[in-house]
């Protein structure tokens, strides 16, 4: 990739990611979008975040460039049972980082 | 009372609901981030061993850690640039990985809404998860003023923002020394994290299942955009199940930002942690 085209990828992501965080504060009035696209926009963080972890757990094992990470999986799985369970992201990820880290030192000595 | 009594004592009490201070407020926001180090800092690694990985310049790496300022994205278009795919097709997943933070802004556009417009374009920019979920878990945000939550708020961003910064370069310049297995964790876990606590009703459970196996079959075979796809067809799933029973008109909140953003956004960002 060249550099210009770098930048320029860089800057529209940058400007895209701006618009939607500025998002709503340019909303005034009280116009209410209609019911299917609430819900839409309601499961869609819930959607992109599953996928996204699916993809930075398991993406390399189905490209077959990479094994099965345990730590990963271990670590998803203990995040997915304790987030769910206590609602409370921290805990989730302290739970997720400790059990794949406790893996991985498992894996290291077996 | 004269006049001149009357408004002192109004401004005096002014000063007595608004006595925890923009300066603590601020200091508040750092402490935060600083807690937040936990994750942002190896997140902050990860992002710059890939970069390195990815054959990115140092000035390249600092640059979208910089002006993107959001991990997940950053993750995606440097594995998009990896496999040499089109340069809108890179824009367009990175910006979909980033529609979230659309709902963050329903959410905290109504908190801001006075302030004036350059200090909503401060909010905007420091406008990410750990921001967001941090004002809205405030125990002080019920006796704090608008200015004092945009201290705290400007406080974590600011401070997250540096960590970010300062871990990618660290990353960067660390990553071929070191075996990156335990960072490649992290992302992953930090994600579910993310996720998980949103998993509360059948549409959401239904979006979340679909979308991960979309995005895992159509790895390969759609020209890098299982991501969208994945997004699109696990919102579409959650929309046919039966519509839940509507709410009474007069029950739905007239704001379209809260309406929109508050309560899935409030979702999104409700940790119950321990917050300064």
């Amino acid at each position: 990739m060249s550099d210009g085209i770098f930048w320029l990828v860089t800057a529209l992501i940058a400007l895209g990611t701006f618009a939607l965080r500025f998002g709503f504060h340019a909303v005034t009035g009280d116009a209410e979008p209609a019911p299917w696209l609430k819900r839409a926009l309601e499961t869609l963080p819930a959607a992109i975040l599953a996928a996204l972890t699916a993809t930075l757990a398991f993406g390399g094992v189905v490209d077959g460039a990479a094994p099965l990470d345990p730590a990963s999986t271990v670590g998803v799985l203990v995040s997915l049972l304790v987030g769910v369970t206590t609602r409370d992201f921290m805990r989730a990820l302290l739970a997720g980082l400790a059990a794949g880290g406790a893996t991985m030192l498992v894996v290291g000595i077996l | 009372m004269s006049s001149e009594a009357m408004r002192d004592s109004a401004h005096d009490s002014e000063e007595n609901v608004a006595s925890f201070g923009t300066r603590a407020a601020l200091a508040s926001g750092a402490g935060l981030a600083m807690v937040s180090a936990v994750y942002i800092a190896p997140f902050g690694a990860l992002a710059g061993v890939v970069s390195a990985e990815t054959g990115l310049s140092l000035l390249q790496a600092l640059g979208l850690s910089l002006f993107v300022f959001a991990g997940a994205s950053q993750l995606a278009a440097m594995e998009l640039m990896r496999a040499d795919a089109p340069w809108l097709v890179i824009v367009v997943s990175a910006l979909a990985v980033n529609l979230r933070y659309l709902l963050y802004s329903g959410a905290v556009a109504n908190v801001f809404r006075e302030l004036p417009p350059k200090q909503k374009l401060v909010v905007a920019a420091t406008t990410v998860d750990n921001t967001v979920s941090g004002l809205l878990s405030w125990r002080r945000f019920g006796q704090t003023t608008t200015r004092e939550k945009f201290a705290f708020f400007v406080g974590c961003g600011v401070g997250s923002w540096a960590i970010w910064m300062t871990f990618t370069a660290v990353g960067y310049q660390l990553g071929p020394l070191m075996d990156s297995g335990a960072l490649k964790m992290v992302a992953p876990v930090a994600f579910m994290s993310l996720a998980a606590p949103l998993l509360t009703t059948p549409p959401r459970w239904i979006a979340a299942i679909v979308a991960c196996v979309v995005v895992l079959a159509a790895r390969g075979h759609v020209y890098h955009m299982e991501l969208i796809l994945a997004a699109l067809t696990g919102i579409g799933a959650a929309l046919l199940m039966p519509a839940p029973r509507m709410a009474e008109p007069s029950e739905q909140t007239a704001q379209s930002g809260e309406a929109i953003g508050g309560d899935a956004a409030e979702d999104v960002c409700e940790p119950r942690g321990p917050n300064p």
